[in-house]
Parts: structure tokens; sequence; C-alpha cells
């Protein structure tokens, strides 16, 4: 009995990307620090046997941080600023589910935030 | 990614049994993700933070069972449970998940739950991203993860965060966190840190009606919510 089939052996080499790559520029002015990051995923398959493609995509990071006195950090940040999803696809649609489900880019799309840091 | 208060935190302990090396002279290559970084994200979720800072780190949304709490996350695409999880250079235990679903690298994994670790909590990381089996057994054939905390014996930091999601076609969502940690003397020669920390993270609605619910609420039946579909955790 062959414990791994065909289709086990494609999702384990196919599911996660084979590339995947991070840039991350920071800046210190003063007392302000900027920094922007690009994550990239590459392509994959989705887990189910239709074997859609899913796209590659870039991720963009950003935050400010501010030191506002010896004690107070503030900082303002956006995770995936564009709003970046992947492509959508068929598998589970009819469930309402456009999204491939094991991603690792993710479909929760972008997010602000806002951080205070206080520290005696 | 070193933290530059200190020229001593570039000191890594993970992969090695002489004095502490730093990144540069060690002979494995190490990721030394220091306070700054982890400080200056929105890490809800700590695994967040690690799948924006770790090239070689990934981690999938679930939508279904426990795997949605217990991330299924991986070093250079190799199951959870290959990568050895360390608290101050010492093993982590795993979750209670025998995870199920996920990519198909996670089926049947056993792994440390990372994302229950606060990020207030944390002084670095240290990301030894090759096989580190001969040093540490078989747990870390896809590499090693070393937490290290705060070990601070003065001082009090308080965090407080929330973010803000765009959304997609049901409105947007928050989260926040707040966290505190405090050091305090214990005799001269020793410390007690202490770090709480409180997270909610919404669940995010991302799909789109289930066909079956519009179903019913077009035949007239009451009560369906809308939307009713598979919600997601970050």
């Amino acid at each position: 009995m062959n414990p791994v089939n065909e289709s086990g052996i494609f999702n384990l080499e196919n599911n996660l990307p084979k590339n995947r790559a991070s840039l991350s520029l920071e800046r210190n002015f003063g007392k302000f620090d900027a920094s922007v990051r690009a994550n990239y995923f590459g392509t994959t398959f989705d887990e189910r046997s239709q074997r859609e493609e899913i796209e590659a995509r870039t991720l963009i990071d950003l935050d400010f941080s501010y030191q506002a006195s010896e004690t107070v950090q503030l900082i303002l940040g956006a995770l995936n600023v564009f709003d970046t999803y992947p492509n959508e696809v068929e598998t589970r649609a009819s469930q309402g589910m456009p999204f491939p489900r094991r991603t690792p880019i993710g479909y929760s799309g972008g997010q602000v935030y806002f951080k205070a840091i206080y520290k005696l | 990614m070193v933290d530059d208060d200190n020229a001593l935190s570039e000191v890594v302990i993970t992969g090695t049994r002489s004095k502490p090396r730093t990144v540069l002279q060690s002979a494995v290559p190490i990721d030394n993700i220091g306070v700054k970084a982890i400080e200056r994200q929105n890490n809800g979720d700590i695994v967040q933070t690690l799948k924006a800072l770790i090239p070689s780190y990934t981690s999938t949304p679930l939508t279904g069972d426990g795997s949605a709490f217990v991330k299924p996350t991986s070093l250079r695409g190799l199951p959870p449970d290959e990568v050895l999880i360390l608290m101050n250079s010492k093993r982590r235990h795993r979750s209670s998940l025998i995870a199920h679903f996920g990519a198909a690298m996670n089926a049947g994994s056993h792994a440390a739950d990372v994302g229950h670790i606060p990020s207030i909590a944390l002084k670095n990381i240290e990301v030894l991203r090759d096989g580190a089996a001969a040093q540490y057994g078989s747990d870390a054939i896809a590499g090693v993860m070393n937490f290290i905390l705060k070990d601070v014996s003065s001082g009090a930091e308080v965090q407080t965060q929330v973010g803000k999601w765009y959304g997609r076609n049901y409105g947007s969502e928050t989260d926040y966190k707040v966290g505190m940690n405090f050091g305090f003397p214990l005799t001269e020669n020793g410390f007690i840190n202490i770090s709480a920390e409180y997270a909610f993270n919404p669940k995010l609605a991302r799909g789109n009606q289930h066909a079956a619910a519009q179903a019913a609420i077009d035949s007239g039946i009451e009560g369906v919510a809308n939307p009713a579909m598979n919600w997601v955790s970050i």
C-alpha cells in the first residue's frame, strides 16, 4: 500500500510557494523612523482536485514611528497597504468562498493600525 | 533586524554550544529579530509578525477545525512540528491540536502554538533557518525558533494598539490589544519579570453569501444569517 497518493505528493510540493522573498527598507530621521517592506509570494496551487493556480503576489507593509518623548512612542502602520488579495478560484465558490483557502498570501486584505507604547 | 540600542543585542545563542556568537560569525544562518522590529508590527498574533519579517516562514489562514487557532506555520515548506520552538533556549511544549486541515504539509502535524506567545514579553526572536537536527535532534529538521523573554529587573511598559481592516463587501473590522510588562528585582541577584496581554481578533468576512443560505432567504425562510459564510481569522 502506498501511504501517499499522487495528489498527496502534488499538494506537498505545490501548496506552499517555491519562491518567497522579503525586502525591507528602514530609515531613521531623528525622532522618526520609517520602514517599508515588500513580501513576495510565488505561485502555488489550490489544494483541491481542480488544481487551480494561485498567482504570485507582492504585499507591501508600511510603518512610521515617532518618539514623542523619553517614555512615549507612537506608531502608525499599514499591513498590506494596497489591500491585495489572491486571485479568485472556482473550487469553493458555490459555498461563498471565492479565495483559495490554503494560500500563504492570506485573504484577510489590508489593515491600518495605530499603536502607543509607554516605557518607564 | 538588529536592535541598535545596544551592541550586545547582536549576540545570539541559538545553534551554538560554545559562548554566544554574533549573527555574522555564526556557522549557521540566523535571523535575529530585535524588540524594535517586533514592537512596530501590529502583532495581534505573533505569527503575523514572523510572517512579515522572516522570508522562509509562511502561515496559511484557515476557516476549519483547530488550525484556525493553532496556525499552520512552516519554515521552508516543512511541517510545523519539524520546527523546534524554544523559549529562552528551552523546548516549548506542543499544543493539544493534531492538525488535520491546512496545506498538505500540515496534515497530522503536532506543533507548538507560537501564536500564544505574548509579543510584549519578547526581548528578541532568533530564527535558525536551516536544518539543525545534528545539534538539537530530529524536531529541528526545518529549523529552530528561539523566543527570548525580557529579563529586566526594573521598569514598566504599557502597549496599546488598535487596527482597522479595510474589509470586503461586509464592512470593516477592528482588532485591538493591550499589554503590560513589569520588572522587579528579586534580591540583588535575581529578577521577576511579568507580562500580561489581552488581544481581540475579530472574525473577518471575506467571502460571499452562501448560495444555500441565499436560496433559503429567497424561499421565504426567516432567521437566515446574511452573510452566512466561511469566516476567517488572521
